[in-house]
C-alpha cells in the first residue's frame, strides 16, 4: 500500500512537471528521472524516430558512446506498428533476438531491458528503455506503471511537436510578412535586396544570405548582395563569394541556376559540389539553402543562406522561400518597368525640349535672316526711288552713276548673305566640298585687304597688313572659302573693332601657316568666348549689333574642313585676336574629277 | 525756315539714300550713325523731328530714346521709328514712338509721317 501511493506521488509528480517544462530536453530529463525512481533502475534511454524513420537517442542515462553507436536504428517494431506493446526481456542471455548484441549487453553491465513504445493517437513515435544490471522479472503493476509513464512521455513530445509546428508555421507567416513589406516600402532594387536577405535571415536564425544575379552573355551568375549577422561576421566567405561567379551548374547557386529548383545542403563542408567549402568551414557556416529569384519562370537570380550549425531539410521552409523568390521576381520586374518608363519619360521630354531648342534657333535666325536681308533691301529700294526721281529731272550723269554703282552694292550685299544662307544649310547637311587648288595665302589676304579699303576708310579704321613673315609657299586649299575665311575676319575686325587700328599678320610655322587678326575693339566676354563659333551665336546683343551670327561658325567649318584650326583670344573692352592655322597639305578630298568635268562624253 | 531732321541709321547705304531724297524735298538732315552720336547732334542741332534705327551698334536706338526722354531740352521732339522688326507696333510702343515706318522704307509714307508731325 505504501508503495502505491508513492507510485501515485511520482506519477502525479511528473505529469506535473510535463504540463510546466517547456523544452523537450526538459521533458526527457524529468521523465528519465521519474522512470528511475518509480521502476528500480538508475539506466534508462528515450529513443524517437527522426524524419528518415530512424531511431534515434534524444535522451539517455548509463549508457555509453560506443553502446548507443551500436543499438541506434534497431527497433523491435515496425515504424507503421498500430498496436506496440512493451516488451521485457527477464534476461538477454535467453533471448535469441538479441543474440547479436550478446557482447555488447555483456561490455555494457546489461542483464535485462524493457522495451516501452510512445504511441501518440495510433502512431509509433519511438519508445523508451529501461536496463538492468540484473536479470528480473517485471511485475503487471511495473508494467503498467511504465506504460502510464510512456503515455505522459509520448503526449508531452507531441504537444511540443505541434508548438513547433505552430511556432514554425507563425514564423514562416512571420517571414514572408515581412518580405511583403521590404518589397512595399522599397523604392530601389539593391536596397530591397539586402532588406529581403536581412529579412530572411532574420526569420530562420540564420547568419549570411547573399544574391547572385544571372549574367545573361555569359550564362553565369554573379555576386550581386550581401547581408550577415553582425554578431558573428563571415569576413573570408563574403570576399570569396564578392569575386566568384558560377557558371551554370556548379556550386550551390550554379545548380539552383540549372535546375530552376531550390537547394537544400545539410552541411556545405561535407559537400562535394560545394567548392566555398574550406572558407566557409573556417568561418563555421554549416547548413545551406539557395532558392531562384524568378521572372515568369526564368530565373534572373539566386539567393543563398548560410546557417551556423548543420539544418536538416525543410521542405515547407524551402516552399515558403521559393514563393518569397518568385515575389522578388516580381518586384524586380515592376522596377525594372518604372526604371524602363521613366527612361522613355526623361527621352521624350528631352526631345521635346531639344526640338523646342531647335524651333527658337530657327526662330531668331529667320529673325536675324529677314532682319539683315532687309538692311540691304531698303538701302536699294531707297536707292531705286532716288533714282527714279533723277531720272524726271535734267539729266545729271555723273549723280546717276554713282546711284547705281551704290545699288549695285546693295545688290552684292544681298548676294553675300544669300550665299551664307546657302552656305550653312550646304554646311549642315554635310554638303561643303572643297576645290583644292595652290594658292598663297599672303597674296588671298592682299586682295581680300584691298577690297576692304573703303568700307575701312568709312570706319575711320587704320588697317596694318605684315605679310613678311612668309615665303611665297602655295598651301592646296579651296581659294573661295579662304578668302571668305580671310573676309569674315576682316569684316568682324572692322565692325567690332570700334575704330581702333586693326593688324593682320601671316606667320609660316613648319608644315603649317598662320593667320593672325587682331582688332582692338570691344573684345568678347569670357562667357562668351566659346560658343562664339556656334551657328546662330554672337557674344552681343540682338539689338546692338546685326548680322546673322553665322560667319565665325562658317570660318571655323571651312578652316576644319582644311584640317586647320581656329582660336580666339579675347580680353572684354580691349579687342579680340583670332589665329587660324592651316597646314599647307590638308587631309581634304578633292572632288572626284568626273563630278566637276560633268559630262564630257 | 528749312526744317531739320535727325537721321540715326548704322547703315551708311540707307544714310545716304535717305539724306539725298529727304534733302530734295527741302529738309536739311542731320546724320548720325548710332545712338550715342544723334544724342550729341540732338542737343546741338534742335531737329524738328528724329529718325531712328533700333539695331546699331554702340548705343542703340532704345537706349537713344530713353537717353533722350531724360534730357528736358530734346524730351519733346518727335521721334519716328524706322525697323525691320516683325513686330514694329510692340516695339514703337515700348519706345512710346511718336511714329513709325517699316523697312525696306515707303519713301511716301515715310515723307508723310515726317509732315504730318513737323507742321
Amino acid at each position: 500500500m505504501q508503495l502505491r501511493i508513492d507510485v501515485l506521488k511520482r506519477l502525479y509528480a511528473l505529469t506535473d512537471a510535463l504540463v510546466r517544462v517547456a523544452r523537450p530536453e526538459d521533458i526527457y530529463t524529468e521523465a528519465l528521472s521519474c522512470l528511475e525512481a518509480l521502476l528500480g533502475t538508475n539506466r534508462a534511454s528515450i529513443l524517437l524516430f527522426d524524419r528518415d524513420g530512424v531511431m534515434r537517442f534524444v535522451a539517455w542515462r548509463g549508457l555509453s558512446h560506443a553502446y548507443r553507436a551500436a543499438v541506434e536504428g534497431h527497433t523491435p517494431w515496425a515504424r507503421d506498428e498500430r498496436h506496440a506493446r512493451p516488451i521485457v526481456v527477464n534476461d538477454v542471455s535467453d533471448a535469441p533476438s538479441l543474440q547479436a548484441y550478446s557482447d555488447l549487453f555483456q561490455s555494457e553491465r546489461i542483464a535485462a531491458l524493457a522495451f516501452v513504445p510512445l504511441v501518440v493517437g495510433e502512431q509509433l513515435i519511438g519508445k523508451f528503455m529501461l536496463y538492468y544490471e540484473e536479470p528480473r522479472s517485471f511485475g503487471p503493476d511495473e508494467l503498467a506503471l511504465a506504460m502510464s509513464v510512456a503515455g505522459h512521455i509520448a503526449s508531452a513530445v507531441a504537444r511540443d511537436r505541434a508548438l513547433a509546428d505552430t511556432d514554425r508555421t507563425t514564423h514562416r507567416l512571420a517571414l514572408q510578412l515581412d518580405v511583403t513589406r521590404v518589397l512595399a516600402d522599397a523604392t530601389q532594387v539593391d536596397d530591397a535586396v539586402t532588406r529581403c536577405l536581412e529579412a530572411i535571415c532574420d526569420g530562420m536564425g540564420w547568419r549570411v544570405g547573399q544574391l547572385w544575379t544571372v549574367d545573361r552573355e555569359r550564362d553565369c551568375l554573379k555576386w550581386r548582395g550581401v547581408w550577415q549577422d553582425p554578431t558573428r561576421y563571415a569576413p573570408a566567405f563574403e570576399a570569396l563569394s564578392r569575386v566568384t561567379t558560377f557558371d551554370r551548374g556548379i556550386g550551390l547557386p550554379g545548380r539552383v541556376l540549372a535546375n530552376n529548383r531550390p537547394a537544400w545542403v545539410e552541411d556545405v563542408t561535407s559537400d562535394d559540389s560545394f567548392p566555398r567549402a574550406s572558407v566557409a568551414a573556417a568561418e563555421g557556416l554549416r547548413g545551406a539553402l539557395a532558392f531562384p529569384v524568378r521572372i515568369d519562370d526564368r530565373v534572373v537570380g539566386v539567393m543563398e543562406f548560410f546557417s551556423g550549425q548543420i539544418e536538416s531539410p525543410d521542405d515547407e521552409l524551402l516552399a515558403v522561400l521559393v514563393a518569397l523568390g518568385n515575389q522578388i521576381g516580381q518586384f524586380v520586374r515592376r522596377k525594372r518597368a518604372e526604371v524602363e518608363r521613366e527612361r522613355m519619360r526623361e527621352e521624350a521630354l528631352s526631345a521635346a525640349r531639344e526640338a523646342q531648342e531647335a524651333v527658337r534657333v530657327r526662330d531668331d535666325f529667320l529673325s536675324i535672316a529677314g532682319h539683315e536681308l532687309k538692311t540691304p533691301l531698303t538701302a536699294l529700294d531707297l536707292h531705286l526711288f532716288t533714282l527714279d526721281r533723277l531720272t524726271r529731272g535734267p539729266l545729271e550723269p555723273e549723280k546717276v552713276r554713282k546711284k547705281i554703282e551704290v545699288t549695285r552694292r546693295q545688290a552684292q550685299r544681298l548676294n553675300t548673305l544669300i550665299n551664307r544662307l546657302l552656305d550653312v544649310s550646304r554646311i549642315s547637311a554635310g554638303r561643303l566640298a572643297l576645290e583644292l587648288e595652290d594658292i598663297d595665302l599672303a597674296v588671298v589676304v592682299r586682295d581680300v585687304v584691298a577690297r576692304f579699303d573703303e568700307e575701312a576708310g568709312r570706319a575711320h579704321t587704320p588697317v596694318d597688313v605684315d605679310l613678311t613673315g612668309t615665303q611665297p609657299r602655295p598651301g592646296r586649299w579651296d581659294r573661295m572659302r579662304i578668302e571668305q575665311v580671310v573676309t569674315n575676319l576682316v569684316s568682324n575686325a572692322i565692325k567690332y573693332g570700334d575704330g581702333k587700328p586693326i593688324c593682320i599678320v601671316t606667320r609660316a610655322l613648319d608644315d603649317r601657316v598662320q593667320l593672325i587678326v587682331e582688332d582692338h575693339g570691344i573684345g568678347i566676354a569670357p562667357e562668351h568666348q566659346a560658343r562664339i563659333f556656334d551657328r546662330f551665336e554672337r557674344a552681343v546683343s540682338l539689338h546692338n549689333y546685326g548680322g546673322l551670327g553665322l560667319g565665325l561658325w562658317i570660318v571655323r567649318q571651312i578652316v576644319e574642313a582644311h584640317s586647320g584650326t581656329i582660336a580666339l583670344d579675347s580680353t572684354l573692352g580691349s579687342g579680340s585676336c583670332f589665329t587660324v592655322e592651316l597646314p599647307y597639305a590638308s587631309s581634304a578630298v578633292e572632288p572626284a574629277s568626273g563630278e566637276t568635268d560633268g559630262g564630257t562624253g | 525756315m528749312t526744317r531739320i531732321i535727325l537721321l540715326i541709321e548704322d547703315d551708311a547705304d540707307i544714310r545716304e539714300a535717305l539724306a539725298d531724297a529727304l534733302a530734295e524735298d527741302g529738309y536739311q538732315v542731320a546724320c548720325a550713325s548710332n545712338g550715342a552720336e544723334g544724342l550729341a547732334l540732338a542737343l546741338s542741332v534742335r531737329p524738328a523731328l528724329v529718325l531712328l534705327d533700333l539695331m546699331m551698334p554702340g548705343m542703340s536706338g532704345s537706349q537713344f530714346r530713353a537717353a533722350q526722354r531724360m534730357q528736358p531740352e530734346i524730351a519733346a521732339i518727335p521721334v519716328v521709328v524706322l525697323t525691320a522688326d516683325g513686330r514694329i507696333d510692340d516695339r514703337a510702343n515700348e519706345l512710346q514712338a511718336d511714329g513709325k515706318v517699316r523697312k525696306p522704307i515707303d519713301y511716301e509714307e515715310l515723307l508723310a509721317t515726317i509732315e504730318a508731325l513737323t507742321s
